[in-house]
């Protein structure tokens, strides 16, 4: 019992005179940053019994008013940075370890480890452009919104933002302004005239589906799907048609069926056949034109 | 024979100490992984909680306390050493930063290699004595003359006595650093 004693109590007093003689390369946990090399040995600059690094004693040598203009020995840095003095003078009531920590490498860069947005005062996190004034796109979009920078981005990233139409007031219905690369290159688009608004078929919260109704045009079945080229031969031009592609409607056919009713002009079908139903023709008042056989002309 | 002898008794101690390195290793790895790092703190406090409480066999083996079996402690006693080894080594991570903490860490893992060579010493040493018990037994000697003769058998107790006088020097050893580690922790660490 009495040699254990001795080897507990050699190796404590060994270890007591090394951590008096060497602290930094005894006991530090990890290299600290350049700027408090000269340091190293005195643990207590920094350090508190059970109190960790508590801030009065950073501020002892970094005011924070002067963070980012000058050195804490008082002498101007050459290239001062104003964003880092406006962030370390609205944040007194911080403590510096919540953002710091010193023993985590030489290099300054390191020594920041857990800066969130949320450590900021209300008028300063609302205040973007205090910090980021030069990450502002210089675009129609973004010279377009406020300059509330939170309405679509959040502070985790720049990346993740919810843009939101209705931001754009009036000018979200200028579709054509931002959308210039994504108007397509078909018939149906490339017809419409200037005025036609975006907004008549689409909507802002995604492209498809459209509200575009070609029922008014003519109604889809299973002998009449919704594939445009079984009836627009020409991409580029929607409004022109055929309804001879179909075996069904060879055109000495139907001539000869029109004919027999003495329907003539029966070239454009879906001035009376908005459907596959030979028998629902557009309006009684067409019908009632066909009857009387003057329906076509 | 040699082969049965390494497989039936060194390999076992072997199997447990290496899987007490890869298993770090493992851990280490998947807590950085997982974004977890800062779980190795703590599991420096828990592993610290669980080698103290190995040591309430120390106790009752010298009638301090009078809980329990010896023999049942002694299995919590190399079971909470193993596990709480693993705690503090996971704790300590691969990182070389002060003196202190790892030679503490690294007295640790000898006092653990010591200890799985116990374990082999003392089911040696059991098994010597049943085979000394077996013999006597075939002498047709009575019972309590066999009691007599195991009594003042000292194969048992020389053995593991000559290796408690390496085994404890190196558990003090490594009490005193992880001692000061502690200490200087809690003096200087932000709680």
């Amino acid at each position: 019992m009495k040699r254990t004693l001795i080897f507990f109590s050699v190796t404590l007093l060994i270890g007591l005179i090394a951590i008096f003689l060497f602290p930094y390369y005894a006991i530090n946990p990890g290299v600290l940053v350049k700027g408090h090399s000269s340091l190293r040995n005195n643990c207590f600059a920094c350090h508190s019994v059970g109190n960790g690094a508590p801030t009065e004693n950073c501020i002892t040598c970094h005011n924070r008013s002067e963070i980012g203009i000058k050195t804490s020995a008082g002498s101007l840095i050459e290239k001062p940075n104003s964003k880092t003095n406006l962030l370390h003078k609205s944040v007194n009531d911080i403590q510096c370890n919540s953002c710091h920590t010193e023993h985590n490498g030489l290099s300054t860069e390191n020594a920041i480890i857990n800066f969130t947005h949320s450590v900021l005062p209300k008028q300063m996190s609302n205040n973007c452009a205090g910090c980021h004034s030069d990450k502002k796109p210089d675009n129609y979009l973004h010279n377009s919104v406020s300059s509330d920078c939170s309405a679509c981005h959040n502070t985790e990233s720049w990346m993740g933002a919810e843009f939101k139409h209705e931001l754009l007031g009036e000018k979200k219905n200028d579709c054509r302004n931002c959308h210039t690369n994504k108007i397509p290159d078909d018939g149906i688009h490339k017809g419409l005239a200037d005025n036609i608004q975006c907004l008549q078929c689409h909507n802002t919260r995604a492209w498809k589906p459209s509200t575009f109704d070609h029922t008014k045009y003519f109604r889809f079945d299973k002998n009449h799907p919704s594939d445009c080229s079984s009836c627009h031969d020409l991409k580029e031009n929607f409004k022109s048609y055929t309804c001879y592609n179909c075996h069904e409607h060879q055109p000495s056919k139907i001539a000869s069926e029109h004919l027999e009713e003495g329907i003539k002009g029966f070239d454009n079908c879906i001035k009376c056949h908005r459907s596959g139903d030979e028998d629902e023709l557009y309006g009684n008042k067409n019908r009632n034109k066909r009857d009387r056989g003057d329906e076509h002309d | 024979m040699a082969l049965k002898f390494i497989f039936s008794k060194i390999v076992p101690s072997i199997i447990l100490f290496i899987s007490l390195l890869v298993l770090t290793v493992l851990i280490d790895y998947l807590l950085h992984l997982s974004g977890f790092v800062w779980v190795g703190r703590y599991l420096g406090i828990v592993g610290t909680l669980i080698i103290i409480s190995s040591f309430i066999y120390s106790l009752r083996k010298r009638k301090i306390i009078q809980i329990s079996t010896p023999k049942q402690l002694l299995q919590n006693h190399e079971l909470f050493g193993w596990s709480g080894a693993l705690m503090i080594l996971v704790h300590g991570g691969i990182h070389f930063n002060a003196i202190i903490p790892w030679l503490a860490l690294f007295a640790m893992v000898i006092v653990v290699a010591s200890g799985l060579t116990g374990k082999y010493l003392l089911k040696e040493a059991k098994e010597s004595l049943k085979d000394k018990q077996i013999e006597l037994k075939s002498r047709n000697l009575s019972p309590n003359e066999i009691e007599k003769e195991l009594f003042y058998s000292s194969l048992l107790v020389d053995t593991m006595q000559k290796w408690r006088k390496v085994h404890m020097p190196l558990t003090m050893i490594f009490a005193a650093l992880a001692l000061l580690h502690i200490i200087i922790t809690l003096l200087l660490w932000s709680w």
